[in-house]
């Protein structure tokens, strides 16, 4: 393996969810009736022409600067031509040599630092309508007829395209995370892979370490899970190497994997040479984004999730920074430092008993929560966790909890404790002949004479005290 | 540069989705030599300092905003569709 | 009041319905009794309509132009049976304005010719001679207005389609500007060419229609704003600098009567009082053609791929839905949809590109250019219209190439994105000339003043001899 290098290049499309198409003002978002979200423009009636949605390419600028790209002070729309049902105009408008943002790049956190990934483009097209292949099988092949739904045909789709220089499946992986939870802060789009607002396809190929060439790519399509995808990925870099290893060469191919089954393997496609014949979208003009809407879509965006995992880990470890900011608890646990909370006890009560608890992080009340967590030796486990259970309920408060602190005063726990030796002379000289172990038994039943409220650590040393004294 | 071969005849109209038939291939292969014929004559001018007209009009950003219209009734949407399926348009398999 | 549609003008009938002397039913009527009388012999409409649907003057319009609920066929087997859901901006503002639809005109397959020939629904003749075509595409608006069938008419002006057909019939036509009239629900052929325009028996008439549809349209995105519409009414031209430019004025195969008329035209400019120079366009017309021949088939290979039978029009059998494609296409297309898409398809496909299409968009810089610097010295320049006069129908259709240098002279200045107005300066051998002002954009309202100038002193009697 360690002689082999992987290169992987990412591209995604994600469904902006402006209210109307990318270039007619019908509703968008399908899911209504089949063809009720339908027009002259999104169904092609000759001479119905196209007008572009002023949001759409406003939050195309905005995902550019969030990925830190130049953004063009021209940008062009064009066409590429091929026939298929769900291309009403038999072609699709799209960004070719110009696009609207370029030149980025994405920083991922991990463990040993920020890997820097780099962006190509964001571009703006339309996305196609839905074919449903009618058939005995339900697959494409032996389909007995297409039936076209173009709801969905128009929806304003950025396209996202990394540079190659991807080379492990783990950092694809969070790539695809960071990005993602950075385009649904932004409000950009619900980017919900089972929906198929968000949708991605990997290339991958392999060169042996050190060199810099690049060899045949396949690519990887229908990877609805980001935990799929690394292993999808995982497995090609494997077949590609014990391909070349074994004196072969690798297949410029398109893998399908049957979106949702992980098992099946993937049908394989050859890539039939296509010819888009792109050129300049006569229908349309160049758009030129105004200086001021640019500096103002910058004003709109906040601290994005990779700067914030960074800042983060530098209080706490990289771990704990990434739990909670992909975990969308890095505003409370912020909020809970500022109220006076250990951090390194406030994420771990957050990522452990508070997502058990399953309070919604925007309801937690931050000045009661911190309380618990300064508090949390001292109360019993199950009054603890019944607490943090209901921290988001309205007009909480923790002092309620704080007062079933643990009984640690000895005038208390001795004459519990002196009644349990006293009651268990057999265990008491197992012990003593050496059954240590036994220890975890005289403090449980401690722990049962006080209901729950010693406080374990002290029962235990008392009880060792006792014994061994 | 000019003229243009059986092979290339084929090869556009596969990716214009035109079934040409043989005396169709001839006949266009004749046509379409002189036609480009004459139009090579743009490969005379020197032209690499000159910037490419896509419009005549130099005009940029006409955007619509993002407010929805009505969309096409049903009846409207199959007025004129040559088969459907329910709400459906149904085409051979693809 | 009996009506003699062969003489009346749109704004005479505007009148006469002001003043209630005629009812907008009446009019119709006289209309629709000469269709009857004389468009079985000239086959000007593909579809006549039997009521009016305003109570203004009525108006036909190409059948390149959606009209809802009226049949559409841009003259193509693919769209016989296709009845639009829509009106195309033009039509809508001709409703807003209460002009009622008489009916669809002929004209070539997807607005693809010079004759009228292409169309699929079988050529239209020329009023002044049965046997001659009346040009193209728009030859059914055109003759149309020539014969007495309709006060006026729209056309659609690609690389010659109005101006040129007019030129032909005897009659006025003008290509905007190119954005000042909305192409929305106008069947493409080539988007960035394209522009919708008046067909007309004088110069205020057209004026006066293009005020009706010109104007930016929410949704063209490529329209503009346009200056006021200002109706002519001087009849002098003083002051006035009049360009010939010596390449489109003394290009191979003008024919020397067409030489004549606009040669004698010039001097009674001169007379009224304008300042004629001498100017040139050396790269515009040497290279225009190709240049043409490039760009629009390119635009129009892609056009035009929406044919493919799925969501209307003509749908062929097929096992796949690549095959029922490819047969659509092949039984719904005409062969001069075929040609040009075959050689945009190649102008756009790789390898090919540079050397095509990518140099043709840079010789349409060059053809700009070369206006704009005789726009610095002159205020309009004049060229015939048409090389040569109308011709026997079947006289080109062997060879395309002789068809398209019809357009050699119209071509370049709709490269530029010219106004350009033709106007009938004389005869040849019995058959109209058309001289063709060309302005700067934006100067419909001058080459309107230079065109109502030069009607007047040239007095040319647009009705075709046989008819009167
Ligand atoms: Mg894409
Ligand atoms: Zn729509």
């Amino acid at each position: 393996m360690s002689s082999w290098q992987p290169v992987i290049g990412l591209e995604i499309h994600v469904a902006l969810k402006t209210r109307t198409k990318m270039f007619c003002r019908c509703t968008n978002g399908a899911g209504g009736e089949p063809n009720t979200q339908t027009c002259p423009v999104c169904l092609a009636f000759p001479g119905a022409l196209p007008v572009a949605n002023r949001r759409a390419i406003e939050e195309c600028i905005k995902l550019g600067i969030a990925l830190d790209c130049t953004i063009a002070e021209r940008a062009v729309f064009h066409r590429k031509n091929y026939f298929y049902p769900d291309l009403p105009k038999a072609f699709q408008i799209s960004q070719y040599d110009e696009p609207l943002c370029s030149d980025g790049r994405l920083v991922v956190p991990t463990a040993t630092g920020g890997v820097t990934i780099g962006i190509v483009r964001a571009h703006l097209e339309e996305d196609a309508a839905k074919n449903v292949h009618v058939a005995v099988s339900g697959r494409i092949h032996g389909a007995t007829a297409t039936l076209v739904d173009f709801n969905r045909g128009g929806t304003p789709l950025v396209e996202i395209v990394t540079t190659p220089d991807i080379h492990d499946a783990e950092t694809a992986k969070r790539f695809l995370q960071l990005l993602r939870q950075t385009i649904v802060e932004l409000d950009l789009s619900d980017a919900e892979l089972e929906k198929g607002s968000m949708r991605f396809d990997v290339n991958v190929s392999v060169r042996p370490e050190g060199s810099d060439e690049l060899r045949t790519r396949t690519e990887l399509k229908n990877m609805n899970s980001f935990n799929f995808a690394a292993k999808g990925i995982e497995r090609e870099i494997a077949r590609q190497i014990g391909i070349y290893e074994s004196g072969r060469d690798v297949q410029q191919e398109t893998l399908h994997f049957v979106p949702g089954d992980e098992e099946s393997p993937p049908m394989r496609s050859k890539e039939e040479a296509q010819d888009y014949r792109y050129f300049p979208e006569p229908d349309l003009v160049p758009v030129h984004p105004p200086a001021e809407t640019v500096e103002r879509l910058r004003g709109e965006i906040g601290e994005l999730p990779g700067a914030r995992i960074e800042r983060i880990s530098a209080a706490l470890s990289f771990y704990d920074a990434d739990v909670l900011v992909t975990g969308g608890l890095d505003r409370l646990w912020s909020a809970l430092v500022a109220a006076g909370a250990d951090a390194k006890e406030a994420a771990n009560v957050l990522a452990n008993q508070f997502v058990a608890g399953g309070t919604d992080p925007e309801k937690a009340d931050a000045g009661e929560l911190a309380k618990l967590v300064g508090a949390r030796s001292e109360i019993p486990r199950a009054v603890f966790d019944e607490a943090l259970a209901k921290v988001g309920d309205a007009g909480f408060r923790a002092d309620p909890y704080l007062a079933q602190k643990a009984v640690s005063d000895l005038s208390e726990l001795d004459p519990v404790i002196d009644g349990v030796l006293a009651s268990s002379p057999g265990q008491v000289e197992q012990y003593r002949g050496g059954k240590r172990g036994l220890v975890g038994f005289f403090v449980g039943a401690v722990m049962k004479e006080t209901g729950g409220k010693a406080d374990p650590r002290i029962v235990n040393e008392r009880v060792r005290a006792k014994l061994d004294g | 540069m000019a003229g243009i071969s059986k092979d290339e005849v084929l090869h556009v109209a596969r990716l214009a989705r035109l079934d040409l038939s043989g005396a169709e291939v001839e006949r266009f292969q004749v046509q379409l030599s002189a036609i480009l014929e004459s139009v090579s004559k743009v490969s005379e001018l020197d032209l690499s300092d000159v910037p490419p007209t896509a419009h005549p009009l130099e005009i940029a950003n006409a955007w619509a905003d993002d407010e929805p219209r009505p969309s096409l009734t049903r009846d409207e949407v199959f007025a004129n569709a040559p088969d459907r399926d329910d709400d459906l348009f149904r085409v051979p398999p693809a | 009041m009996s009506v003699d549609t062969l003489r009346l003008t749109a704004e005479a009938a505007i009148d006469l319905l002001a003043r209630k002397e005629l009812t907008g039913e009446e009019l119709f009527d006289a209309y629709r009794a000469a269709i009857e009388m004389r468009d079985g012999e000239l086959h000007a409409y593909l579809n006549v309509q039997d009521e009016p649907n305003g109570s203004g003057v009525p108006i036909a319009l190409k059948d390149v132009i959606s009209t809802k609920g009226v049949p559409t066929t841009a003259g193509s087997k693919i769209l016989e049976s296709y009845v639009p859901v829509f009106d195309a901006t033009v039509a809508a503002r001709c409703k807003a304005s209460d002009l009622s639809l008489l009916g669809k005109t002929n004209t070539d397959e997807f607005a693809m010719g010079s004759s009228t020939e292409n169309s699929a629904f079988g050529p239209t003749h020329n009023p002044w001679d049965p046997s001659r075509v009346p040009g193209g595409s728009g030859g059914g608006s055109a003759a149309a207005v020539s014969a007495g069938l309709a006060p006026w008419a729209l056309g659609s002006d690609t690389g010659g389609s109005i101006k040129q057909p007019a030129a032909l019939c005897g009659i006025v036509g003008l290509r905007p500007t190119y954005g000042t009239v909305s192409r929305y629900g106008v069947v493409a052929f080539a988007s960035s060419l394209d522009q919708v325009g008046p067909t007309t028996k004088n110069v205020r008439d057209c004026a006066l229609l293009y005020g009706i549809i010109c104007g930016r349209d929410e949704n063209d995105s490529t329209t503009v704003d346009v200056p006021q519409v200002e109706l002519p009414v001087a009849e002098d031209l003083r002051g006035l600098r009049i360009g010939v430019p010596r390449e489109l004025n003394e290009a191979e195969g003008i024919e020397p009567g067409v030489r004549a008329a606009v040669r004698a035209a010039i001097d009674r400019a001169a007379e009224l009082g304008a300042e004629v120079g001498e100017c040139s366009l050396p790269r515009s017309v040497d290279y225009g053609l190709a240049c043409y021949y490039l760009v629009a088939p390119a635009e129009a290979s892609s056009n035009l791929a929406r044919y493919d039978g799925v969501r209307y029009g003509l749908r062929s059998q097929g096992a796949d839905f690549r095959e029922m494609v490819m047969n659509t296409r092949n039984d719904g297309l005409g062969d001069e949809p075929k040609r040009r898409i075959m050689l945009g398809t190649y102008a756009l496909s790789s390898g090919y590109y540079d050397a095509y299409y990518a140099k043709a968009q840079k010789v349409r810089t060059v053809i700009k250019r070369e206006h704009d610097s005789v726009f610095e010295s002159f205020d309009v320049i004049v060229s015939p219209t048409s090389p040569t006069v109308a011709f026997e129908l079947g006289a080109k259709t062997a060879d395309p190439l002789s068809m398209y240098l019809n357009d050699l002279l119209t071509i370049p200045s709709c490269m530029a994105g010219l106004p350009g107005l033709s106007i009938p300066c004389g005869l040849s051998a019995g058959l109209p000339v058309g001289l063709q002002l060309v302005g700067p954009q934006f100067g419909e309202n001058m080459l309107f003043k230079v065109g109502h100038a030069l009607e007047r002193a040239l007095a040319f009697d647009g009705v075709p001899e046989r008819l009167r």
